[in-house]
């Protein structure tokens, strides 16, 4: 006992408080666990449509919707060359492929030069979406009649990516990021809701699988494995968790408010009518997402947001500390900033089922869920002082907290098992069997610090990209990527 | 505050639920690592029966196991194999499947209340390609699922019966896209033969069949659907219209440019840029022109692919291009110096804003 403990106030705040995270903590699982059955049921669906799903059909139909596939490269000498050669050669009836060097300042445009024979051109072309950055050129591939490279002043992804969809020909258009691989039937896959039903689904996304550890060839992933880097290899549970287990679940119920920028299939008018991607935003792709929503739902149109586990790219991952701590700032950031710019859904009508699950799922749990991990952990030795901690208590909600965690990391690993399979060793299946627990102890808690930083950041009012280190694929280093 | 039994209650269901999830995500690896071997078992049980076939001793041994193979959870793949077969034994084996009952059952099926139930059932009737089950297919293609309706259609597609065709033809522009789009796609895949009854629905069909029939003559390119393919030009419907424009633009023939060329004036702008497509692919000389003049058309669409099918023409628009270099439309003279750029002009000097 001690002077504190007297104070009721105090007794009844710390009850108050855990209390609060008891719910909330119950609140979460709960909702994790129905995302998790949902995911099931539909990855069910999806495997069965697969199975029936004549995607040969679709590769020489004549019918099969066009696509322009993005490539935005800042830095990126050293991964842009494989990306580029794995896009060209996807199996797919048409694709034009556009990258854009937004300004780098080491050897991108030199490689993409040399590599595909670029040639100058003077191309004409509809400026739909303002740019900012100067186009400095536009080049055409004497090897590759489908690649088009845009050299421009460095004005960001958003102002990138603009510039692309300026000068892309098709109705659809993919976004893949500069150290991304596709699957060799990604596009055809991805394609699918499209041409199913055209007028209602306005953007598309497929799953991002950790590339790190795998083994590539020209381009493609022949061999997945789990990465010997043990960072990347807790990312590669964490990717399958968050894809598989979580926004599955969210698309199900049209509710998914982020598609990854790494590997995104988007209908371009709509784009262009939502004012395409936003400058000055720090996850320009996640902005896009709920832009696209908040304008569907002002306008009254029917559309859908669809996420399909079994179109997959391959990403590298951060490596080090330095960069994992930087990738996640950088997104918990742009959750924040993404969120607050479209706080209105929150109470807007016409949001519809976005104001009751898809936008309070991201700003309970996603944006919220550090915070209130961190108050946990600040009362657990406050209440300790008091005299008022229970030690059986105490090790049994850690315990909980853990186990609860394990199995939604376990269960993911089990639906890719169930769907995919793609990591065929037994030592790899073992190996994520034994990240999804440790990772509870360890990996879960380092990220929570990073975003907790990326919290004070913006209470400090500091910021910054941070800078991406890229290794290559087939070589050896680390790369962040967006999840 | 929560009870300390409810806790430990709690902690013990998850680390149940956990260890269960475990165990069940090990034994679907176990279970997987050995589909592929039972797989090839099957394969090469079913593949020693049809050897079997060619004798009467033979086919009393082997058709059995072929019916049985019909029955267990490889069914679509022995289907497939089935379908591998000469036509005599196929025959053999299709009687031999009907006596047993599992034709019934598949028809049954296919109408049944579970959709991959009937999915299943059609995918298999497709394999089988059996005349008997085109109505079923048919009546698929109305199914409640979309899912269901792509799979009939697939079917339908792999049988290459005349009696799918003609009913394939007659349900053009009736369904959804995905499932209008593959029935399409399976006509171009049957090519000429199907042109006789698309022309006569060009001709009489409804609105979205006529365009549908247009885009499949234009990718199967026969030339004896132009004359039915001019006369849709004139059709009231702008689908119809652009394609029609289009397929004649695919198939190519010179002397339709003249009757295209007027749909450069077009009021609407997707059948004005299926025009300036179209003559660029006929490769008539004689409207260039008239594609320069589109340059500087009001919509995106129509000016690019007035610039493409200029650069297309290749040395006989040059002319026609050099004069829009001079044009007071910015575009105009920007796509003039693209186009001739891309023909291998080098010094050209375009006039300038307010000159």
């Amino acid at each position: 006992m001690n002077a504190w403990t007297a104070s009721p106030w105090l007794m009844d705040a710390i009850n108050i408080t855990s209390f609060v995270i008891l719910i909330y903590f119950s609140a979460l699982q709960l909702v994790l666990f129905g995302l998790l059955i949902l995911s099931y049921f539909d990855m069910r669906r999806r495997l069965a449509q697969n199975f029936y799903a004549d995607y040969e059909a679709v590769a020489k139909s004549h019918f099969t919707f066009p696509i322009t596939v993005l490539v935005p490269a800042y830095n990126e000498s050293t991964g842009v060359v494989d990306s580029v050669r794995s896009v060209l050669s996807l199996d797919y009836p048409q694709h034009e492929v556009i990258a854009i060097n937004d300004g780098s300042t080491d050897d991108t445009m030199e490689r993409l030069r040399r590599e595909f024979r670029l040639e100058r051109r003077e191309v004409v072309y509809r400026k739909s979406l303002g740019v900012t950055g100067a186009i400095r050129g536009i080049y055409r591939s004497a090897t590759n009649p489908n690649l088009t490279v845009i050299d421009k002043e460095h004005a960001g992804k958003s102002d990138a990516l603009n510039a692309g969809i300026n000068l892309s020909r098709y109705p659809l258009f993919c976004t893949i990021d500069a150290d991304s691989l596709f699957q060799e039937n990604a596009l055809l896959r991805v394609v699918r809701p499209f041409l199913e039903d055209p007028d209602r689904v306005i953007a598309v996304g497929g799953q991002v699988r950790v590339a790190n550890g795998c083994r590539v060839e020209r381009g493609r992933v022949v061999e997945p494995k789990l990465p010997t880097n043990i960072l990347a290899a807790f990312q590669v549970v964490e990717y399958l968790r968050a894809f598989v287990a979580s926004r599955l679940g969210l698309s199900a119920m049209n509710n998914l408010l982020i598609l990854s920028g790494v590997f995104s299939l988007f209908r371009k008018d709509v784009v262009i009518e939502a004012g395409g991607y936003r400058a000055g935003v720090v996850t320009e792709d996640m902005e896009l997402v709920l832009r696209l929503h908040r304008v569907m739902r002002e306008l009254k149109r029917p559309y859908a947001v669809v996420f399909l586990p079994d179109p997959i790219c391959w990403t590298e991952v951060p490596e080090t500390l330095g960069a994992l701590a930087r990738q996640r700032s950088r997104w918990y950031r742009g959750l924040i900033q993404t969120l607050w710019l479209h706080k209105s859904l929150l109470w807007a009508k016409r949001s519809g089922s976005l104001r009751w699950i898809g936008f309070p799922y991201y700003f309970f749990f996603e944006f919220m869920g550090p915070i209130v991990e961190l108050v946990g952990y600040i009362l657990i030795p406050i209440a300790y002082f008091l005299g008022i901690l229970s030690p059986v208590f105490f090790w049994a909600f850690l315990f909980l907290s853990v186990v609860s965690g394990a199995f939604l990391s376990i269960s993911s690993v089990f639906l890719e098992e169930l769907s995919f399979g793609l990591y065929r060793s037994w030592g790899d299946f073992a190996q994520m069997i034994g990240i999804a627990v440790l990772e509870n102890f360890s990996y879960r808690i380092l990220t929570l610090f990073f975003r907790l930083g990326a919290l004070v950041d913006i209470i400090l009012g500091r910021g910054g990209w941070g800078k991406q280190e890229r290794a290559g694929f087939g070589r050896a280093k680390p790369a962040p990527a967006q999840l | 505050m929560i009870r300390f039994e409810t806790l430990i209650g709690t902690l013990a269901l998850l680390l149940c639920i956990v260890a269960v999830t475990t165990i069940a995500a090990i034994a679907n690896k176990v279970y997987t690592g050995r589909e592929a071997d039972s797989k090839r078992r099957f394969l090469d049980l079913l593949r020693r029966s049809f050897l079997k076939l060619r004798s009467p001793e033979g086919q009393r041994e082997a058709m059995p196991v072929i019916v049985r193979s019909m029955r267990g959870r490889w069914s679509e793949l022995a289907a497939q194999e089935i379908s591998q077969l000469e036509l005599p034994l196929r025959l053999d084996v299709l009687h031999a499947l009907e006596e047993a009952g599992i034709m019934a059952r598949l028809l049954r099926d296919a109408k049944g209340r579970l959709k991959w139930n009937r999915a299943h059932a059609l995918q298999i009737l497709g394999e089988l390609k059996l005349p008997m089950s085109i109505p079923t297919l048919l009546s698929a293609l109305e199914d409640k699922d979309a899912d269901v309706r792509n799979v009939a259609a697939r079917s339908l597609g792999r049988m290459k019966l005349q009696a799918a065709e003609e009913a394939l033809i007659a349900l053009l522009g009736k369904h959804d896209q995905a499932v209008s789009a593959r029935i399409a796609a399976i006509c171009i895949e049957m090519g000429p033969r199907t042109a006789p009854l698309l022309i006569k629905t060009l001709r009489d069909g409804g609105t979205k069949a006529r365009f549908w029939a247009a885009r499949i003559l234009g990718e199967i390119g026969d030339p004896r659907a132009i004359r039915s393919m001019s006369e849709s030009l004139t059709d009231p419907d702008a689908d119809a219209r652009s394609a029609a424009t289009w397929a004649i633009g695919n198939i190519g023939d010179r002397s339709s440019a003249s009757i295209v060329a007027p749909l450069l004036q077009d009021e609407v702008w997707y059948v004005r840029a299926h025009a300036a497509e179209a003559l660029g692919k006929i490769g008539d000389a004689s409207f260039t022109t008239a594609l320069a003049e589109a340059l500087r058309d009001q919509s995106w669409w129509v000016r690019r692919n007035a610039l493409e099918a200029l650069v297309r023409l290749g040395e006989a628009s040059k002319p026609a291009l050099m004069s829009a270099l001079e044009s007071e439309d910015r575009f105009a003279r920007d796509s003039a110096v693209e186009a001739l750029t891309s023909l291998g002009v080098t010094a050209i000097a375009p006039r300038r804003e307010g000159a």
